[in-house]
């Protein structure tokens, strides 16, 4: 049908006129054929008439050629018909879409299916233009495969202009409301400092002795700073969050540590309220790989959250463990004997801004950040966060933390791109022993291979043990350079050690640079993973000095 | 025994008359500045024996400060309390670099601050405990 919509309206009406003559000389069932033949060719025409007054048309061949154009067209494009029939389609093309995105496109035209999409165009004078765009495709009747290309087109450059402005002021707004979030944020924290100075003043009797009833009210002020401030962190928290701006130093920590921490943080107002606080952690806990502050403000907002839902002498217990279903991971649970959650709830929990009604007791709702920040935090670290809760018997949050392992502390060594990567360097991993011999060889070995698995294939070089004198046992040697380098640094080190013997002859001491780790070992019956704990904290000591050195040279 | 001079240099008045509450009933003396300029004309007529230094300041800020009583010999010796409203993350690293002993977050503990001064003007020459 579209195919037999090519000739133009004059040379179908006199297509029409002319089967009008003809049927008149027929007899009548021919006739009727052709009447109706002619009123299809009429209505044809009147459509193709609408189509031109209301869509930009063009008809391409197999290879793009164009070989027709309507007026609107002509118009938009600004080229005259002369101009662009017999070119290729391609002088449309404004350079904006990927090639990918053509070949998407001629994939779906060239099995005969209809194309549908926005384009952008380029006009004759180099202006774009925006096109929502159908490509229909003519297939031979017999072969199926298509013959050309009808594509019928819509100016949706006004929109296209409005939506891209829009984007653009949205996203004004957004850094506008952060940026404002921040101020605001920080502008708080002065007033706010007056107040909790003058508050401590008084409460410190500094300005003459308070009552008993003044005391309670001065009391009740600063408690009211107290949760006013953490309100203020958290609103910064969420404007870091939003910038992408909330990040996580992750160290080897002690959990014990941070829990007793937010332990004793919690434990005034649980006892004011009549909750037992309680704690469960295993001897033998592993540290883990977190950010000290942030672990403990995830604790703290856990063990407030059960506190504030747990009534009058039930109970809070924190309990951490290594996750036995994956052993690279700790579980942390704060479980409460409160009123428990709504399967509804349960599932919202953690959205932002969602907040529960608190059954126990008459309390403010805070910002509804909390368990949002604390699901930030969790996932930052590489962990998960989730809660199991029945009504009525009480919830358990937990949420899991990668253990610290050596490994992930030498790793960013090898990976960090503040080692000169032109230059050869060396990493000396020394024991210093004061006269005795530190550790079995098996652990040698065995941090051996901690270090192994550390290293770039093909970039690091781990050199054979070396040896160990009564000052220092060199433990192992790792090297990393650039790819041309690591070859040649190989060599080098080869090298020097050949020297070794002479240069030690000649009372010299090993002439390549190279970074100490400091004594790991005190306890002559040190374990091995305390070995390796001791040697992780040096490392992480030595990178610390590293950044902090390049801070200061910024 | 004279008391203890310490010089509070921050811009917003009720603040420093907050300081000087809690630091005159602990028996320190205070001397204050409410900005960068003045601060380090303060430090060289006061000698003080520790400095509480706000970083928010008008004419310049408090890494400004440190930056011109480490110029001299004898001001570079007095100990540095940093405490700001700013970003702690982004500012304790920069500020004990700078040459602050100890950094504190606004609104600050009052025992924190209590301990921290006691322990620096008593033993100027040693390196102090960090803030947290």
């Amino acid at each position: 049908m579209v195919k037999e919509a090519q000739p133009s309206r004059e040379v179908e009406r006199r297509a029409s006129v002319f089967m009008t003559t003809i049927a008149k000389s027929l007899p009548a069932p021919l006739e009727e054929s052709l009447k109706a033949k002619q009123t299809a060719f009429v209505t044809l025409a009147d459509q193709k008439f609408a189509l031109d007054q209301l869509a930009i048309v063009s008809i391409t061949d197999v290879d793009g050629t164009i070989t027709y154009v309507n007026e609107m067209f002509c118009d938009i494009s600004q080229y005259s018909r002369a101009e662009v029939i017999g070119q290729n389609h391609r002088i449309l093309n404004a350079g904006h879409h990927t090639k990918e995105f053509f070949q998407r496109m001629y994939r779906t035209i060239s099995t005969g299916d209809v194309w549908h999409g926005d384009i952008k165009n380029r006009a004759k004078d180099g202006s774009t233009y925006w096109m929502d765009t159908a490509i229909v495709p003519i297939a031979d009747e017999i072969t199926g495969k298509p013959l050309q290309y009808v594509a019928i087109r819509a100016d949706i450059t006004k929109r296209k202009q409005m939506e891209e402005a829009l984007e653009q002021s949205r996203e004004n707004q957004i850094r506008f409301k952060d940026e404002f979030l921040s101020h605001v944020s920080h502008e708080l924290r002065s007033p706010l400092t007056a107040i909790k100075q003058f508050t401590t003043i008084l409460l410190g009797g500094f300005a003459g002795e308070l009552n008993a009833e003044q005391r309670e009210y001065q009391k009740i002020i600063l408690r009211n700073i107290l949760q006013l401030q953490s309100m203020i962190d958290d609103l910064l928290d969420i404007t870091r969050l939003e910038e992408g701006k909330l990040s996580v130093e992750l160290k080897s920590v002690s959990v014990a540590d941070a829990v007793t921490d937010a332990f004793n943080t919690l434990q005034l107002s649980a006892t004011g309220k009549g909750v037992t606080l309680s704690r469960d952690l295993p001897q033998d806990l592993p540290r883990a790989r977190a950010d000290e502050m942030r672990l403990r403000q995830i604790l703290t907002i856990l063990l407030d959250n059960a506190v504030k839902f747990t009534p009058r002498g039930g109970v809070v217990t924190i309990r951490a463990r290594a996750q036995e279903q994956d052993p690279q991971f700790l579980v942390l649970e704060v479980s409460d004997s409160g009123s428990g959650m709504s399967a509804e709830t349960v599932g919202r929990v953690f959205e932002r801004l969602y907040q529960v009604e608190n059954p126990v007791q008459y309390s403010r709702k805070g910002l509804g950040l909390g368990l949002y920040i604390c699901k930030e935090l969790v996932m930052r670290h590489g962990g998960k966060i989730g809660v199991e809760s029945q009504l009525q018997k009480g919830s358990t949050f937990s949420f899991t933390l990668p253990i610290s392992s050596l490994r992930d502390v030498i790793a960013p060594l090898f990976i960090n791109d503040k080692w000169p990567t032109e230059s050869l360097s060396l990493l000396v991993v020394e024991n210093r022993s004061r006269g005795a011999r530190l550790s079995p060889l098996e652990w040698i070995s065995e941090i051996r291979a901690l270090v192994e698995s550390c290293l770039m294939p093909n970039l690091d070089v781990l050199l054979p043990n070396m040896e160990h004198d009564e000052k220092a046992e060199r433990l192992f040697v790792a090297a990393f350079a650039d790819e041309n380098g690591a070859s040649v640094l190989a060599n080098r080190i080869r090298e020097q050690f050949e020297r070794l013997p002479d240069t030690k002859r000649a009372g010299l001491t090993l002439s390549v640079s190279y970074t100490v780790l400091e004594p790991v070992l005190r306890e002559p019956n040190a374990t091995p993973e305390e070995i390796v704990n001791g040697m992780a904290t040096n490392l992480e000591r030595i990178l610390k000095s590293q950044k902090l050195s390049e801070a200061h040279h910024e | 025994m004279s008391n203890k001079k310490v010089l509070v240099i921050e811009d917003d008045a009720d603040v420093r008359l907050g300081y000087h509450v809690l630091l005159k009933h602990n028996h320190y003396d205070t001397c204050f500045a409410a900005d960068a300029m003045s601060a380090v004309v303060e430090a060289r007529k006061q000698q003080p024996d520790l400095i509480v230094l706000d970083l928010g300041l008008p004419a310049g800020d408090g890494f400004v400060v440190m930056e011109r009583l480490r110029a001299n010999l004898q001001l570079s010796m007095i100990p540095i309390i940093v405490v700001s409203g700013r970003d702690m993350r982004t500012n304790k690293d920069r500020a004990l670099k700078a040459g602050a002993k100890a950094f504190l977050q606004k609104p600050w503990n009052d025992n924190e601050l209590l301990g921290l001064v006691a322990c620096l003007v008593d033993r100027p020459s040693l390196s102090a405990s960090q803030g947290k």
